[in-house]
């Protein structure tokens, strides 16, 4: 399973950050070093569970 | 002084976790001259260093760095105790929002873009950089298998 971190930013300079394919705490790891050099973190959601991946980010809207 | 205030929610992180992936929503913060510099590079855009801003009439203010638009007033920005910079200009008339977005929406957009590929750089992985339909832009980076 390949690990990816994906990016979105909208065009109002709002981050959000998905990582994808990693195992519980490592997950917070691999994003932390973005989390840090981009700015104050918002707020995280919890993916229950990495198959509904597809589902969540067909609702995960940003700016517009 | 209009600097970008922020407003940090405090996160749980739980120790035990089944999750295999998380969402993060980050409200970009300049804190990178470099990166900053690509992104007025790709504007088009000139930052120059210890510098006047352009506002109405003959007004200037003075920036640790400065943006200089194309139209009559520019953008000044100071770093502020913790770290990160202010951005302060003459919002009249709109002339500033026309080209960097409002609320410096495009300029942060495109700051936080080439930090965080920047930054991907440094872990030696690759980034991939599409543009959506809504307007955002979308980074892939691949963090090994």
């Amino acid at each position: 399973m390949p690990k990816t971190i994906e990016i979105i930013v909208s065009p109002a300079g709002e981050v959000s950050i998905d990582a994808v394919g990693f195992k519980g705490a490592d997950c917070e790891k691999a994003t932390a070093y973005l989390e840090q050099a981009l700015g104050v973190v918002g707020k995280k959601l919890k993916k229950p569970e990495y198959t509904q991946r597809t589902k969540h980010q067909a609702t995960q809207k940003v700016g517009g | 002084m209009a600097a970008q205030k922020c407003r940090l929610m405090l996160c749980s992180q739980p120790k035990k976790e089944n999750t295999m992936s998380h969402f993060t929503t980050i409200k970009t913060q300049i804190k990178d001259i470099q990166a900053l510099r690509s992104a007025c590079t790709e504007m088009g855009l000139s930052l120059v260093q210890d510098a006047q801003a352009r506002g109405y009439y003959e007004n200037k203010t003075k920036g640790d760095y400065v943006i200089k638009l194309k139209g009559p007033y520019d953008i000044a920005l100071n770093k502020q105790p913790d770290g990160s910079f202010g951005i302060t200009s003459d919002l009249w008339e709109g002339y500033v929002e026309k080209e960097v977005g409002k609320n410096y929406g495009k300029l942060m957009q495109l700051y936080a873009v080439h930090k965080a590929i920047q930054e991907a750089r440094k872990k030696g992985h690759l980034t991939r950089r599409s543009q959506q339909h809504d307007g955002s832009i979308k980074l892939v980076i691949a963090a090994g298998v």
